[in-house]
């Protein structure tokens, strides 16, 4: 009888333990979330911030041609954002399939950043492998625009848009662990790719491009480096005010249809505080020299004017090399695949002469892009990790000053191209 | 006698003393003295765990000379009744604070990164139950649940360290190594906090695990194998983030399986490996209370070691939840026990197994003179 009894206990309260280890009390069913695909954020009104979320419901309504609803609203961290949230609505929200934070360029380029993810992300559930997107203009315009009927399912957009960066290069993929990484480490600065609304509404003017005068205002690289120094100070430099080039960059895209926001180029940042824009191509070429890059399509000028397709396929990690002298020497030795898509057009050419011509332009536009991104004071070259490793003592490393040697740093780049006629490496075919 | 010891094997035996020095040497350090000065963790981690090692060996050869089967018998020989229960205390307390600081990790994991809105004592209930009834259980049980989820804790273990490859970038190690030489020693001395009393705790049991000479095999093997293991994590730790960023993480381990690079299938496997680890921290937990309860037992000649559990089980939780209701020691106290811990752990050992060996010299000659 007494034995009976201890039994009976013991299957009572295990039962009661694993009623509530289940979960069985206060159960929820996954129709009871909102699942927070997208974060977009934006200085507010009255506070800090505006924090608008796209979410991953609504898509299977016969009439909703939309991803799902965007909701938002002023906070002070995310924290509030999500209670605020939840406050007007039925369900509640969860940002563990959270796949991108978009932050808006005036959020980013005024330092605020630092302030909105200095929290532990753990806490609210979003995963650190989230991506890191900088939107030209507003956060929720351009969340906005991703609402379409071609954009039902968000859950593949991530992927969809590392496939984009992998297959052309024209944008980098930045996770928040590595935003976390570069900015705290001083070990370099991160590239984010960047993202705006990509058709100006009716009777809209595309004021950046007015503004900057487009490659009229100058030739690539002949931007006086104090003055760049000084715009970044004061707040974003765009392409065109680094290297007087504006193609490439969302916005000033002629395309029509598909999503009408669309993410091409980077935004520079020094620490956590956005500088500047760097556009598609120069993106690509960034990568190229920080090894990141895996194939891309260029346009290459040639000397008589004309522009020949050329498919990149990076050859791995490229040797970097730091003299940390008084005025440290930087060199980057880059190998690379080029595959000349339209060989007939290059007939009048040598092999020995377009291997130049290609290898002189990569070389060129790589060191506009560094005395650019120098002058900025951002190391998108991630310079301070080949410093770094020149140390022995985390103390003595921390008493050196780098961010003033870089300022002094001078770079030289060696691209070694393997020029290939073969059709078949063209990624058209 | 009630001391629910039992008779393991060496496999077991193995496996218990492995999970708890490597839950205590990969989770229980905090984050922001072990990064201070660098990087230097996974090398720090090694000297630790080779240092223990070295401490172990002299303990069970002295304990061999001395024909003494438990720790206690040799506090006991080599400091007499009075000052040897004053150390069996001492360790004593030692288990316990070891269980609390597991205890005390994994609430905190598990209540900011899983359950968020539950109060921490909550958390700690369900987590020192998982505790105290292995360790209810005795030896036996321990061992056989050790010998049982053991596997399954190394391929947890490693299948977040190999997921998380993505994110590896050596030149976060650097500076290399980061620390001066007298500046690492000093932290490989400090470490041995985290693997010595998984040793200790093997001696104090040693007669159930078929004895000294069997124990003594045991704790090589596991001491290396946690040791590697340590290293390994720290290693791992260190190429995934740098050491600012490391200095300011109270769970790096579940940073770690936070950033999976893989989409989809593995992106949210974090839960699912915390479990596992938790598993793991509440064994280890279970094995320092009753170890804690045994040494206890033996050296106040108490019949039954149940109620031992059952109230250093209880300390144990009152210790782990003090942190979270901020009724944490003094900061002075914590700094010196962090900086001077190790001394003061070893000291004793030490003291008993020099003087104990010099008893067994005396005896030998006084032997040898009659004859």
């Amino acid at each position: 009888m007494k034995k009976a009894l201890r039994i009976a206990c013991v299957i009572l309260s295990a039962g009661v333990f694993l009623i509530c280890a289940a979960g069985c009390i206060e159960q929820k069913s996954p129709d009871e979330y909102g699942y927070v695909m997208l974060i977009g954020v934006d200085e507010g009104k009255m506070k800090p911030f505006h924090v608008s979320m796209l979410l991953q419901r609504g898509a299977d309504d016969d009439e909703g041609d939309t991803a799902g609803p965007l909701i938002a609203a002023e906070c002070e961290n995310l924290f509030e954002a999500v209670s605020l949230l939840e406050s007007g609505l039925p369900f509640s929200l969860t940002l563990s399939r959270t796949s991108a934070i978009v932050i808006s360029e005036a959020v980013a380029s005024g330092g605020k950043a630092e302030e909105l993810l200095d929290v532990s992300l753990g806490i609210v559930f979003i995963r650190y492998h989230a991506n890191l997107i900088t939107a030209h203009g507003r956060a929720d315009a351009f969340l906005r625009r991703l609402q379409s009927g071609l954009n039902k399912n968000l859950t593949k957009l991530e992927k969809g848009f590392v496939e984009f960066s992998e297959e052309t290069g024209y944008v980098p993929v930045v996770t928040l662990a590595q935003f976390y990484d570069l900015a705290w480490s001083g070990a370099g600065d991160v590239i984010v790719p960047l993202g705006a609304k990509e058709f100006a509404d009716e009777g809209e003017a595309r004021p950046a491009k007015e503004k900057a005068g487009g490659m009229a205002n100058g030739t690539p690289g002949d931007r006086n480096a104090g003055t760049i120094g000084a715009l970044a100070e004061e707040g974003v430099i765009y392409a065109v005010d680094l290297l007087g080039e504006d193609t490439f960059l969302p916005g000033y895209m002629t395309r029509e249809d598909g999503l009408t926001g669309g993410m091409m180029g980077s935004a520079v940042f020094k620490g956590t505080r956005m500088v500047g824009v760097l556009n598609g191509t120069h993106t690509q070429a960034l990568l190229m020299a920080t090894g990141h890059f895996r194939h891309g399509r260029m346009h290459i000028p040639l000397p008589d004017g004309k522009k020949i397709s050329v498919m990149f396929t990076g050859k791995g990690k490229p040797a970097t090399t730091l003299l940390l002298y008084d005025e440290p020497l930087a060199s980057f030795k880059i190998d690379i695949h080029a595959a000349i898509e339209q060989p007939a057009g290059v007939a009048s050419y040598s092999r020995q002469e377009l291997r130049r011509g290609i290898e002189g332009y990569l070389e060129g536009l790589l060191r506009e892009i560094f005395s650019a991104c120098k002058a900025a004071g951002a190391d998108v070259f991630s310079l301070g990790k080949a410093a770094v490793v020149q140390f022995d003592d985390a103390r003595r490393w921390e008493a050196y000053d780098w961010e003033g040697a870089y300022t002094k740093t001078r770079a030289k780049f060696t691209v070694d191209a393997q020029i290939v006629f073969d059709f078949t490496r063209s990624r058209v075919e | 006698m009630k001391l629910n010891q039992g008779k393991i094997g060496r496999q077991e035996i193995v496996c218990a003393v492995a999970i708890t020095a490597c839950a205590s040497g990969i989770f229980t350090p905090g984050s922001q003295t072990l990064y201070a000065n660098g990087n230097p963790a996974y090398i720090s981690m090694l000297l630790s765990a080779g240092l223990a090692l070295c401490v172990f060996g002299l303990l069970v050869r002295a304990m061999r000379r001395t024909g003494a089967h438990t720790l206690w018998e040799l506090l006991r020989f080599g400091l007499g009744s009075v000052a040897g229960r004053i150390a069996a205390t001492f360790y004593t307390l030692l288990f316990i604070l070891s269980a609390a600081s597991l205890l005390s990790r994994f609430t905190l994991l598990l209540g900011q990164f899983v359950f968020p809105l539950t109060p921490g004592w909550n958390i700690l209930i369900y987590l020192l139950a998982a505790a105290c009834v292995p360790a209810w259980l005795g030896l036996e049980g321990l061992g056989r649940a050790a010998r049982l989820l053991g596997w399954p804790m190394l391929f947890s273990l490693t299948l977040a360290l190999i997921l998380a490859a993505g994110n590896y970038e050596p030149y976060r190690l650097a500076p290399f190594p980061g620390d001066s030489m007298p500046g690492l020693a000093g932290f490989g001395a400090r470490g041995t906090l985290f693997f010595l009393p998984a040793l200790l705790g093997l001696l104090v049991v040693a007669k159930g695990a078929h004895g000294l000479s069997n124990a003594g095999k045991a704790g090589y093997i596991a001491n290396a194998v946690s040791g590697v293991l340590a290293a390994v994590c720290r290693l791992c730790l260190g190429m995934s983030y740098s050491y600012k960023d490391l200095a300011q993480m109270h769970s790096p381990m579940y940073r770690l399986a936070t950033g999976f690079k893989a989409e989809g299938y593995f992106s949210r496997l974090d839960v699912l490996l915390v479990f596992g680890w938790a598993m793991g921290g509440m064994l280890a937990a279970a094995f320092y209370i009753y170890a804690a309860s045994y040494l206890y037992t033996n050296a106040f000649g108490q019949e039954d070691i149940r109620p031992s559990v059952a109230v250093f089980s209880g300390v144990a939780g009152a210790a782990a939840l003090a942190p979270h209701l901020q009724f944490a020691p003094p900061e002075a106290v914590m700094a010196f026990l962090s900086a001077y811990g190790y001394i003061l752990m070893v000291a004793p050992l030490l003291m008993a197994a020099m003087i104990a060996r010099a008893h067994v010299k005396r005896r030998r000659r006084a032997r040898g003179g009659a004859v």
